[in-house]
């Protein structure tokens, strides 16, 4: 299970550093999850549970995080652009190619952190780390409903957004 | 043909998640449409751009071989934040460094101020002291004679102490407390 939990960190570093938008956040929370994952590990019956029952732990603690420090559980969209733009910072000239795809990645960042908290949440955990509806649901304490709906007004936002940056550039 | 369906909709046809009826229609139009066509596929493109992106972050080597130790240890908490951990020693010297020059300036003032080669020094400041009151008495010669050492015979109450160098070397400095004299009955 522990190998499992190894192989699972860096899962668990992005979903949490897409929660808060800051690297030592992002790591100290999944430290902390880390920490409540083991203290009850045993009770967990298959590793298949372990992947939705940590996303659900990390909820869980940046909620708590939020509530300790009195801040605002999402940031504000300023600040999410600066985010997604500090993720993509090289000072290495590059072939115009290259140079291309990464202004495309660069984009796709700034969209996916433009998004309502729930909706970035939703897409990650449903595009990128491929958990059923179901599974969004246990995560987020919602309704399978509102899984659905919320991946669907996000993937439609996320599409209008790059078509606009797409009309911008061409 | 029909009217060209919404974006939202487009988007549940392909994660299937419209009824039979409404799926048909939407099939046949997109079958026949090159604008939903290009629709589709750019919802599709998008899943892929955000997968992309979203795996383009990555945590750093250094948390991953922390979080590693700290599965190996067993669970006990490793301080992973190696900036924070410089920027706390940092402002531990720079706290320290400011603590002990306020000392060693403290420490040079009472020294200087108070007699630097061995002086007299009353605590008793009730009764003012005519011969200590005044410049170049023999007390006040005594304080600032480079000597280090009392030469006229003074007398001393209770309370009062001295400080002096010690005769046999530069450095050491001896302080003398004059204590009540207990008398046998």
């Amino acid at each position: 299970m522990r190998e499992k939990l190894v192989e699972l960190l860096p899962s668990l570093y992005r979903y949490l550093y897409r929660l808060s938008g800051e690297t030592h956040l992002a790591e100290d929370l999944a430290q902390d999850v880390i920490l409540r994952a083991m203290r009850c590990i045993d009770q967990l019956d298959s590793e298949e549970a372990l992947r939705v029952w940590l996303f659900r732990i990390g909820a869980n603690a940046w909620v708590d995080c939020c509530r300790r420090a009195g801040r605002k559980r999402s940031f504000e969209n300023e600040r999410r652009s600066q985010v997604a733009d500090s993720l993509l910072v090289s000072s290495e000239p590059e072939p115009s190619e290259i140079l291309g795809q990464r202004e495309q990645l660069q984009w796709t960042q700034r969209a996916i952190m433009r998004l309502p908290e729930r909706q970035r949440m939703v897409l990650i955990l449903v595009v990128c780390e491929e958990l059923s509806h179901r599974e969004v649901a246990e995560v987020l304490g919602i309704s399978t409903d509102a899984v659905k709906a919320s991946l669907s007004v996000a993937r439609v936002t996320m599409r209008k957004m790059l078509k606009q940056e797409e009309v911008k550039n061409d | 043909m029909t009217e060209c369906p919404q974006i939202e909709e487009i988007d549940a046809f392909r994660h299937g998640e419209l009824g039979l009826e409404r799926r048909a229609i939407l099939h046949a139009h997109i079958e026949a449409c090159e604008v939903c066509q290009r629709e589709l596929s750019a919802l599709q493109e998008v899943d892929s751009h955000i997968v992309k992106a979203h795996n383009a972050i990555e945590p750093r080597d250094e948390w991953i071989s922390a979080m590693k130790a700290m599965l190996a240890a067993g669970g006990n908490r490793i301080d992973t934040t190696i900036e924070d951990g410089a920027n706390r020693i940092r402002n531990f010297v720079v706290l320290a460094t400011a603590a002990l020059l306020l000392i060693a300036a403290s420490l040079a003032m009472w020294f200087f101020s108070e007699g630097r080669n061995g002086s007299l020094i009353s605590k008793n400041t009730s009764a003012p002291d005519s011969e200590t009151s005044q410049q170049n008495t023999p007390r006040e010669r005594d304080r600032t004679d480079p000597g280090g050492a009392v030469k006229e015979p003074t007398v001393l109450a209770q309370g009062d102490f001295l400080v002096g160098r010690h005769p046999g070397s530069d450095d050491e400095i001896e302080l003398y407390w004059v204590l009540p004299i207990q008398h046998k009955q």
